[in-house]
């Protein structure tokens, strides 16, 4: 067996672990054991098993990854994603969305992203979270009783929500 | 002045409080894909720009790929840079504040890793932290986003925010009376998972475990913030409620216990790792409890990195053997108590 961490060596270290009941084997050769714990190969490794974990969900469903589709920005194929539990470049998943999507509703569940947004983001998106973060600020204002400032909040999310983008 | 010398609240059960962002920029492929040029390009851009004006001068560039495996184990064991960083091959590197509250590895999992960490339980001045170092970046760099999965990560069980909160307890009496076994599941089910402090396992070294946050998407950073904290103390009481049982139960079972973990610690010539973890944290109960005075928690928190092999390799400037280590170790911690009683 192969070690899991370098996909190098012969693995010889082997490792159980349990994350909240759910139990999962790590191989690792010498080298790795040694490096991930740092000198003496018999503590147990600080690992990312989450990618264990993922690559588990993929290679589960899909025994045979194709090379034939290639992300047009990092080249990354099936075979790669699905070996490494990664993905090569933000494009991936637009290039591999119905593939991934039905791990990251495994993973997240139907969930769409909440909170921060980077000044890079549209209009819209910018607009939503500022709405978000004023109301925050209007249930605090409402709970010390700061009716003056909570007036000012409500008009201002008002303002906003009737702004939407046409 | 390093992030476990200062003691926050809730310090006699919580050691520290950590919490980073996975970020990547949309310039270049994720980090298993990018190019030995694409690799030297981000980190040079990236340790400039943090070491230049932008970061007020405040923080300092480590190279990985220039140190000796002893000083990159050390960094580990003081949790400034991930197992990840220190093992993965290519150009890498990590900024760090003056104090090493502050790190932003690059080319790690992730293009950057904004971290925090400060001691106690201290959710919020972390996040304040790593809010401010996020803005900063974003301002200079543009980053890999998509409306639907948030902030795009490498893997993708970090999309969304690509936040994970993490606080560092101490739970002998869980560990004592098996409650630490419900814990870890009902905090599983509530979406919180719980480690070791330098790995998993049902027993973690020194009764120190870490809790932090598994979802990324779908929550935003203040609510995943706040149900951490709000589990975490409610931790900490159960904690503080299971000590007062066992103590109350069998005062001199107790009190025998850390005395016993006070004279081995304090007279002992050789000592394991596995050995010292397991007696400072009966020795960490006391303090705690108030049975041991003069010894400050933060000087027993500063130990537990500093004990560690690499550390005590580092200190000594060269390799050491696990017999001279062991030497090595005892007189630390025997300095430590000495000075302090
Ligand atoms: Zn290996
Ligand atoms: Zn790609």
């Amino acid at each position: 067996m192969l070690c899991q961490n370098c996909g190098n060596n012969e693995a010889e270290y082997h490792y159980k672990t349990n994350i909240n009941g759910e139990v999962r084997q790590l191989h690792l050769c010498k080298e790795c054991a040694a490096k991930l714990s740092g000198g003496s190969p018999l503590k147990l490794p600080q690992v990312n098993f989450f990618n264990a974990f993922f690559t588990d969900l993929l290679g589960a469903s899909r025994r045979n990854p194709s090379d034939s589709r290639q992300c047009p920005l990092c080249g990354a194929t099936e075979r790669s994603i699905l070996s490494t539990g990664k993905v090569g470049c933000f494009q991936c998943y637009d290039t591999f969305c119905d593939m991934l999507t039905p791990f990251i509703k495994k993973i997240h569940g139907n969930a769409i992203h909440q909170g921060k947004a980077p000044s890079s983001a549209g209009p819209e998106i910018k607009r939503l979270r500022e709405i978000e973060s004023l109301k925050r600020e209007l249930d605090s204002a409402v709970k010390t009783e700061d009716f003056e400032r909570a007036v000012i909040l409500r008009d201002k999310i008002r303002e906003l929500e009737g702004s939407e983008a046409v | 002045m390093n992030w476990y010398e200062d003691m926050g609240e809730y310090g006699d059960i919580a050691v520290s409080t950590r919490v980073r962002l996975a970020r990547n920029l949309k310039a270049y492929p994720f980090p298993g894909r990018m190019s030995e040029q694409q690799e030297k390009e981000l980190l040079d851009s990236i340790s400039s720009f943090l070491t230049g004006t932008a970061g007020g001068s405040a923080f300092r560039f480590v190279n990985i790929s220039d140190q000796d495996p002893i000083t990159v184990g050390s960094m580990v064991e003081h949790h400034l840079i991930s197992p990840e960083l220190a093992i993965k091959r290519g150009k890498r590197g990590v900024v760090l504040s003056e104090n090493n509250s502050v790190c932003i590895m690059i080319n790690e999992e992730d293009h950057l890793r904004i971290q925090s960490i400060i001691s106690g339980l201290n959710l919020k001045d972390c996040m304040i932290t790593v809010s401010r170092l996020d803005d900063l970046l974003d301002g200079s760099f543009h980053y890999a986003w998509s409306d639907q999965l948030g902030y795009l990560t490498h893997c993708p069980t970090n999309l969304g925010t690509g936040l994970r909160a993490s606080v560092m307890l101490h739970l002998p009496a869980h560990t004592e009376t098996g409650d630490i076994r419900a814990l870890v599941s009902n905090l599983g089910k509530l979406g919180f998972a719980v480690r070791g402090l330098y790995g998993e396992g049902s027993k973690a070294a020194g009764s120190l475990y870490q809790v932090s946050n598994q979802m990324t998407l779908g929550l935003s950073e203040s609510e995943t913030v706040d149900r951490l904290d709000e589990v975490v103390r409610n931790t900490i009481e159960r904690e503080r409620t299971l000590r007062k049982i066992i103590s109350e139960k069998n005062p001199v079972y107790l009190e025998d216990r850390i005395w016993r973990a006070y004279g081995i610690l304090s007279h002992c010539r050789r000592i394991t790792g596995e050995e010292a973890m397991n007696l400072l944290s009966d020795l960490r109960t006391g303090v705690a409890m108030d049975l041991l005075k003069n010894i400050p928690l933060s000087e027993l928190n500063k130990l537990i990195p500093d004990i560690q092999s690499n550390s005590i390799c580092s200190t000594e400037g060269k390799p050491l053997s696990e017999p001279a280590r062991d030497i090595k170790r005892a007189g630390l911690i025997r300095a430590l108590l000495k000075k302090e009683s």
